[in-house]
């Protein structure tokens, strides 16, 4: 009973979405998403989840972001409500 | 960590078998044909009978996916482009999420139609669902095991 409730527990998990300044850094440098997706190897419909804040960014994935703007990835994007939670 | 070469380079792997794949496909439908209008002609088949309308339609599915196969191969941004789709991260969450549900969809019709069998009394039914749910868990278990020793 106590592995079922785990489970259930497990597939409950709450995910923190992090914002990000995707969007702002990627008009900054006046690019298209798909300019930036091309750039860092991953779909135009991935940065546009990752700029609406409907998907969380892969340590890879965050690191070429960061990386492609010049910039630590804790400048690009906000752990916050990580440190909060 | 895998890098943009090697992945521009297993996409063109596999863009090479699927090349092979189709022209096995071409190869079988067109000796089917061959065989059914030239070396065994039968009296209830003539050229526009349904089993070769059956074969026409997969030879020609076979030609246009080697065509664009072949097209890709030889074009970078085709290749990019393939590479981009298969490597994608939220594409890969993506299938994994929509593959457990159609996983979680057969094994509830399965034992929906292994309660039917037990209600409407048919073994074949009942032997069928039973089989196929247990190749299920058995292939679930095994995949589990090599997957858990990958990672």
């Amino acid at each position: 009973m106590l592995y079922y409730e785990c489970k259930v527990n497990f597939a409950d998990i709450e995910v923190v979405i992090m914002k990000n300044r995707i969007a702002e850094l990627r008009k900054a440098h006046n690019m298209s998403q798909t300019d930036l997706a091309n750039e860092v190897f991953v779909s135009r419909q991935t940065i546009t989840s990752l700029e609406i804040g409907k998907y969380n960014a892969s340590l890879e994935l965050a690191y070429k972001i960061a990386k492609f703007f010049k910039l630590t990835i804790e400048d690009v994007f906000d752990f916050s409500e990580l440190e909060e939670k | 960590m895998i890098t943009t070469e090697m992945k521009i380079k297993k996409t063109k792997k596999s863009i090479k078998c699927i090349i092979f794949a189709s022209s096995f496909y071409l190869a079988i439908c067109v000796a089917a044909i061959f065989d059914a209008l030239l070396v065994r002609p039968n009296e209830d088949m003539d050229i526009l009978s349904a089993p070769l309308i059956v074969l026409y339609s997969l030879g020609i599915l076979s030609i246009s996916i080697l065509t664009f196969n072949i097209m890709r191969f030889h074009n970078v941004n085709m290749i990019r482009k393939k590479a981009i789709h298969d490597y994608d991260e939220r594409n890969a969450l993506v299938q994994e999420k929509t593959n457990t549900f159609t996983l979680q969809f057969i094994c509830f019709s399965l034992v929906l139609g292994f309660l039917l069998s037990i209600y409407l009394n048919s073994i074949e039914l009942f032997a069928f669902c039973f089989i196929l749910i247990l190749l299920i868990i058995f292939c679930h278990i095994i995949t589990k095991i090599i997957i858990n020793k990958k990672i």
